[in-house]
C-alpha cells in the first residue's frame, strides 16, 4: 500500500516537470485535476483607489487615486470556486461546513462563506495541486475586474455638514439596485473585458487587503499613523466593503448605513513560481522521494 | 350543547338587537364622509383637531389573498391582507365619530374572514357581525368613543384566528381627540407628519434541510404553518410586511424641526420600539390619549395586541434606525426601519472631539 502511493508520487511529480496540468490527484478522484480556467493577467499598471476609510479635516473624503503597478504576470479563476470544488474540500475534512443543507452543484457559486473558509480552501487546494492559490489582494482584484470595479468615490459635496456628507452616502448606497439572493448558474451575470466571468454579480468575493484608515494631508497625501485592523477584510463586487473575517452572510438592520453583499463567495489567484523556483519545487519533491 | 362559537354568535345576535337600532338613530341625521385609505407607512389626510361636529366615516376595505415574498432570500407566504398592505391601512376618526366600514371579500378569494376592532364596544368588536364568505360584503358601523391608536384584525375562529393575522390580517385606527392631542395638562401637541410602523411576526415552515417551503396554496401550507406557530418563535419580525420594507431608498423622509408621530401596532407579540439617536418626547404609552404621555422616554413598549403613540421633534440630521430593541428581532429578524432626516447638524448636542486614530 504504501508503496504505491510512493509510485503515485512518483508520476505525479514527472508530471510536474513535464508541465502537465493538474494530476496531483489520487486516482478515482478527480477532484483537484480537473482543469481549472483561469484569466492569464499580464504584469501592467492601473488607476487604483486606495482601500480603506480616510478622513481629511476630520470628515470622511475619498482614498486617494494611486497608480500602482502589477510587476509579475498571474492568473485569475475565471469562474467563482463551485459549491462542488468547495464541497469537496469540506469532504476532506479541510474546510469548514458551511451552514444549512448541503449544496453541491458544478454550475453554481458557493456562497455564504467566511474570509476564514475562504483562505481554507485556498490552502487545501494548493496542497491538492501544488500549486500557489491565494486569496487576490485587492489591487490584484481591482486589476482583473478591470471595467466592472465599481469606483465609489464619496461625494464630495461642497457642504463641510457630516450629516450632509452621511446623508448622501447613504442615498448612494440606497440607490444600489438589488439584486436575487439565489446563486446564479456561472455565466449569468457575463464576462469582463479580460475574460473573467461573473465579477460584480450578485456574489462578492473576498480579498486578502485587511481594513485601513488614515487621515490625508492637505495635499491629499495620506499622512499620519495608520490603523490596520486585519480582523476586517476588503470585500469586492457590486461595490467595496469591509466585513469581519469570520462573516459568511453580511446582513443589514439595526445599523443605520450601509447595503449589505447579497452574497459572499470566492475567487483565486494563482501566481506562477518564477523558473528558478519551479526548479526547486522539482528538487524538493525528488529529495522528498529520497 | 352550546359550543362556545354558539355563545359567541348568541353575544352577536344581542347585540344586534339592542345596540345597533339605537346607534342608527344617533348616526342617522349627521354628516357621512368617505375616506381614500393610503398604504402604510403612509395615513391618508386627516386633520388632527376639528371643529366639525360628529360624522359618520367611511371606509372601505377588500380582502386580499395573495402570495408574497417576505426577505431578499424570496420566502414566500400565502399572506391574508386588508387591500393588499401588510399591515393594513390606519383609519383616522375623532371621538364621537361613526366608523362605518364596507368589508368586502371577492369571490376569487378562497376563505372567510371578518373584522374585530379594538376600538369598538360589542360583538366581539364587531367580528361576530362581519363575517363574510368569498364573494359577500358587509357594513358595519361602530362609535368611536374612546380616543387612542387601536388595533384590528381578522379573527374568524378556532386555529383560524392566529392564522389569519400572522397572515397579515391587522392593522390600526387612531381615534383622535376632537380637540386634538395635548401634552395632558393643557399644552396641545401636533405633528408635521405621521407614519404608521405595522410590525408582523412570521411563521414559515422549514424542510428537512432547514430551508423555507413553499406551498401551492394557503390551505395546503396550514398544517405546516400551525406547526411552526406553536413555537412561539417567529421565523421574522418584520415592519411593512417584509425584510427592509423600510430601509435605505424606503427611509421615512423628515426634518429637522419636525414633530413626527410614530403609531406603531403589534397584533400577536410584545414589541419594544426604540429609535436609536432619538428619543420619545411624548410616548401614549398603553396608546390611549385620555392618558397623560410619558416624556423622554428611550424605548417604549406594545404589549401583543395593542398599538403605540409617540411624539418626537427630530433635532440632528442624520440617519436613524427606528427598531424593535430586542436587538435580535431587529438585525436578524428584520424589525428595523430607516429615517432619513434632513437639517443642520448641531455641534452643541453631539461633536466628535477627535476622531478615531491611534492611541496615545
Amino acid at each position: 500500500m504504501r508503496a504505491l502511493a510512493l509510485a503515485l508520487v512518483v508520476v505525479v511529480a514527472g508530471a510536474a516537470v513535464l508541465g502537465l496540468a493538474g494530476v496531483a490527484a489520487p486516482r478515482g478522484d478527480r477532484a483537484a485535476a480537473r482543469d481549472i480556467a483561469v484569466v492569464a493577467l499580464p504584469a501592467g499598471a492601473f488607476d487604483y483607489r486606495l482601500a480603506g476609510d480616510f478622513t481629511r479635516d476630520g470628515l470622511p473624503t475619498n482614498g486617494p487615486l494611486v497608480r500602482v503597478a502589477i510587476d509579475a504576470p498571474f492568473d485569475i479563476m475565471a469562474h467563482q470556486v463551485s459549491q462542488r470544488d468547495y464541497a469537496r474540500c469540506v469532504a476532506e475534512a479541510a474546510c469548514p461546513k458551511l451552514s444549512g443543507p448541503a449544496r453541491t452543484a458544478a454550475n453554481l457559486p458557493v456562497v455564504g462563506v467566511s474570509w476564514r473558509d475562504a483562505t481554507a480552501y485556498a490552502a487545501w487546494l494548493s496542497r491538492r495541486r501544488g500549486e500557489d492559490w491565494r486569496l487576490p489582494t485587492d489591487v490584484e482584484w481591482a486589476y482583473a475586474a478591470g471595467e466592472r470595479f465599481r469606483d465609489d468615490p464619496i461625494v464630495e459635496s461642497a457642504s463641510d455638514d457630516y450629516a450632509q456628507r452621511w446623508l448622501e452616502r447613504f442615498d448612494q448606497e440606497s440607490a444600489r439596485a438589488d439584486l436575487p439572493k439565489a446563486p446564479q448558474p456561472f455565466g449569468r451575470f457575463g464576462a469582463n473585458a479580460k475574460g473573467v466571468v461573473d465579477l460584480a454579480g450578485n456574489v462578492w468575493e473576498w480579498t486578502d487587503a485587511c481594513y485601513e484608515r488614515r487621515s490625508l494631508d492637505a495635499a491629499g497625501e495620506p499622512s499620519g499613523a495608520l490603523t490596520r485592523n486585519c480582523r476586517v477584510r476588503v470585500i469586492e463586487g457590486g461595490h467595496r466593503m469591509y466585513m469581519s473575517d469570520f462573516i459568511r452572510d453580511g446582513l443589514t438592520g439595526g445599523c443605520s448605513v450601509g447595503q449589505p453583499p447579497t452574497n459572499l463567495g470566492i475567487r483565486l489567484v494563482r501566481h506562477r513560481p518564477s523558473a528558478w523556483r519551479r526548479a526547486l519545487g522539482v528538487v524538493g519533491d525528488r529529495l522528498a522521494l529520497l | 350543547m352550546l359550543n362556545r362559537r354558539d355563545l359567541f354568535l348568541a353575544a352577536g345576535a344581542a347585540a344586534a338587537l339592542t345596540a345597533l337600532p339605537a346607534a342608527a338613530a344617533e348616526a342617522a341625521g349627521l354628516p357621512r364622509r368617505a375616506v381614500d385609505l393610503a398604504a402604510p407607512p403612509f395615513i391618508h389626510p386627516h386633520e388632527q383637531a376639528t371643529d366639525r361636529g360628529p360624522e359618520v366615516v367611511q371606509f372601505k376595505l377588500t380582502v386580499i389573498e395573495k402570495e408574497i415574498v417576505i426577505d431578499d432570500d424570496g420566502t414566500k407566504l400565502h399572506a391574508f391582507t386588508y387591500n393588499g398592505s401588510i399591515p393594513a391601512p390606519m383609519m383616522v376618526v375623532h371621538e364621537g365619530d361613526y366608523l362605518e366600514l364596507t368589508l368586502i371579500n371577492p369571490a376569487t378569494n378562497s376563505f372567510d374572514h371578518n373584522i374585530d376592532f379594538h376600538a369598538s364596544t360589542g360583538a366581539l368588536g364587531g367580528g361576530e357581525l362581519t363575517h363574510v364568505n368569498p364573494g359577500e360584503e358587509v357594513v358595519l358601523r361602530f362609535k368611536a368613543t374612546r380616543p387612542g391608536v387601536f388595533i384590528y384584525h381578522c379573527a374568524p375562529e378556532g386555529p383560524m384566528i392566529p392564522w389569519h393575522v400572522v397572515s397579515g390580517m391587522n392593522g390600526a385606527v387612531m381615534v383622535l381627540p376632537r380637540a386634538g392631542l395635548t401634552d395632558g395638562a393643557g399644552k396641545p401637541l401636533s405633528y408635521d407628519r405621521a407614519y404608521y410602523i405595522g410590525e408582523q411576526d412570521f411563521y414559515i415552515p422549514r424542510d428537512a434541510n432547514g430551508a423555507y417551503k413553499t406551498y401551492a396554496s394557503a390551505a395546503d401550507s396550514f398544517v405546516d404553518t400551525i406547526a411552526a406557530m406553536r413555537t412561539l418563535t417567529p421565523t421574522h419580525v418584520v415592519f411593512n410586511g417584509r425584510v427592509d420594507a423600510l430601509t435605505g431608498k424606503n427611509a421615512l423622509p423628515a426634518k429637522v424641526g419636525e414633530n413626527v408621530l410614530i403609531v406603531h401596532s403589534q397584533a400577536m407579540r410584545d414589541t419594544r420600539p426604540h429609535l436609536i439617536g432619538g428619543h420619545g418626547d411624548y410616548v401614549w404609552l398603553m396608546g390611549k390619549f385620555n392618558n397623560p404621555p410619558m416624556k423622554d422616554l428611550e424605548t417604549w413598549f406594545a404589549p401583543g395586541g395593542s398599538a403605540v403613540a409617540a411624539l418626537y421633534r427630530f433635532r440632528q440630521p442624520g440617519v436613524y434606525a427606528y427598531l424593535n430593541h430586542n436587538l435580535i428581532e431587529a438585525v436578524l429578524l428584520g424589525a428595523t426601519a430607516h429615517f432619513r432626516v434632513e437639517g443642520d447638524w448641531n455641534d452643541d448636542l453631539m461633536t466628535q472631539v477627535r476622531r478615531p486614530g491611534p492611541i496615545g
